[in-house]
């Protein structure tokens, strides 16, 4: 990735892209979405990707998980990229699936020395099965596993062992710091930048004084903006990516909030 | 990795579960309520006809049951597929027609999730070959599910025979459909490359022991129909 500045591309607004004069630099899809599109969107999605540079950032691989990986659904995935010429992906450090169910949802690994290592293999067997290097996002948790050390530890632990790039999260990290008492600025500290691939930046809800919710349905919140300078302030000079999955609003409004990402961070 | 494996198994139980959790557990409601809310939003979209014929308790009781069997796609839309084998072999919902409004509704969202291919406008012709287009779907109905007056008045429609033709329209991007006879479905069967539309008419009015012009009347316009809306493609 290039440019500074990138926008996750959702169904709500993909057709206003090109009825606006105003565009963001790359777009971050999730390849679950596309890979089986709506009739409605493939003729536009084909010429977003051919004008864009695209990041591809999946739910599905479930890397934590005790469930084998799905070679059939890394081959479908490695077509779509390949298809779409799409260079860059990322997935979540954490799981989906357990025994063969699927939960469709982040759930929390336990962060011990045993998951290093199981993360490190099942990414290698990733990267080789995709032709690609892969980074990994720091998840939201609600919950805290059975664990041997510190979330800074296992994220630095699973990148160094691993190989893979980091895709930090700053409003995972302001969420679980919220909910787990810790301070989101040591956290951040203590993460090895070097690693970072990209990260993201997006709303949560605030559902009571000691809950806050990773929706992506919300604007930004202050201090989430607050922790992105301070990464930047750190000297991390890596992409950052505005994501917004739930009431989607107009994409004049959601370029305003990209704009204000833009120039506050780039 | 068993003492990993062993929490993850456990916490899986617990948020797949409709029971309300320990007081040690409620930490785990925002992941119980996640992963009900993520499946019921999906089925929701799916089935929005079934989920209006039964009660909200109802629903969320077959939801939790389904969790239970589990979900094997990794692709979020298609466990819609797996949901509706999961209610057919549910015998506790007294509705005959289930698997036929399941059907219905899912092959809508199948067609609308396909890739279609783009055909090139060639003029109808009689001497040319033609092949039922693979985009396009018959389906074989005993109820009338495809009325759009069905869901209202279910007592009114009596068990029968529909075949109903489901086809992707590319002006609209819309999937749409209509009732055909068991003739017309029977004859869209019989397409193949080795015979012109002309000689299949000839070769079926003979079957049928009516006059070729008589048939060709009445094919005629439906074919021609069918060929401009790609249901029919040359071969």
């Amino acid at each position: 990735m290039n440019e500074k500045c990138g926008l996750g591309l959702r169904t709500e607004f993909i057709h206003d892209v090109y009825k606006h004069d105003f565009k963001p630099s790359w777009f971050e899809v999730t390849p679950e979405n596309w890979m089986y599109m709506n009739v409605k969107h493939r003729k536009t999605f084909e010429r977003l990707v051919s004008d864009f540079e695209i990041v591809a950032h999946g739910l599905s691989l479930s890397i934590g998980s005790n469930t084998p990986l799905d070679k059939q659904y890394l081959k479908n995935l490695k077509t779509f990229l390949d298809d779409y010429e799409i260079k860059h992906y990322s997935e979540h450090l954490s799981f989906c699936s357990y025994d063969y169910k699927q939960m469709y949802e982040l759930l929390p690994i336990p962060m011990t020395n045993n998951m290093v290592e199981y993360v490190s293999d099942r990414v290698d067997e990733v990267q080789n099965i995709l032709g690609r290097s892969i980074a990994l996002e720091n998840a939201s948790y609600y919950y805290q596993p059975h664990s041997e050390m510190p979330e800074t530890d296992f994220i630095n632990a699973v990148m160094q062992r691993s190989g893979a790039k980091l895709l930090l999260d700053v409003n995972n990290v302001f969420v679980n710091s919220h909910n787990h008492g810790f301070n989101p600025n040591e956290f951040l500290d203590k993460i090895e930048y070097k690693n970072i691939a990209y990260m993201h930046i997006a709303g949560h809800m605030e559902v009571n004084e000691d809950l806050y919710v990773d929706t992506h349905g919300e604007e930004v919140k202050d201090e989430v903006w607050d922790l992105l300078t301070y990464v930047k302030d750190a000297g991390v000079d890596k992409p950052v990516l505005l994501e917004r999955d739930n009431d989607v609003p107009n994409y004049e409004t959601i370029m305003k909030e990209y704009n204000y990402m833009c120039k506050i961070y780039a | 990795m068993k003492v990993e494996q062993n929490f993850q198994e456990g916490f899986i139980n617990k948020i797949t579960s409709p029971d309300e959790l320990n007081a040690e557990d409620k930490e785990l409601q925002v992941y119980q309520d996640l992963v009900y809310y993520r499946f019921l939003e999906v089925f929701e979209k799916a089935y929005p006809r079934f989920k209006k014929m039964i009660s909200g308790e109802k629903f969320s009781e077959l939801i939790y049951k389904f969790l239970k069997v589990g979900a094997k796609d990794p692709i979020l839309w298609r466990v819609s597929g797996e949901f509706k084998i999961f209610l057919i072999n549910e015998n506790n919902l007294e509705m005959d027609f289930l698997a036929d409004l399941l059907e219905f509704e899912f092959l809508e969202v199948q067609m609308y999730m396909h890739k279609y291919q783009e055909h090139k406008k060639e003029a109808f012709s009689l001497e040319s070959s033609y092949l039922f287009c693979e985009d396009t779907h018959i389906r074989h109905f005993s109820f009338a599910v495809h009325n759009p007056e069905f869901d209202e008045n279910i007592e009114k429609f009596e068990k029968g025979k529909y075949i109903v033709l489901f086809y992707y329209d590319a002006e609209t991007a819309s999937i749409l459909y209509e009732e055909i006879t068991p003739f017309v479905a029977k004859f869209l069967q019989i397409l193949t490359t080795k015979n012109s539309l002309h000689l299949l008419i000839k070769k079926t009015a003979k079957l049928y022991e009516i006059s070729t012009e008589e048939l060709m009347e009445i094919l005629l316009p439906i074919l021609k129909n069918y060929k401009s809306k790609n249901i029919i493609l040359s071969s």
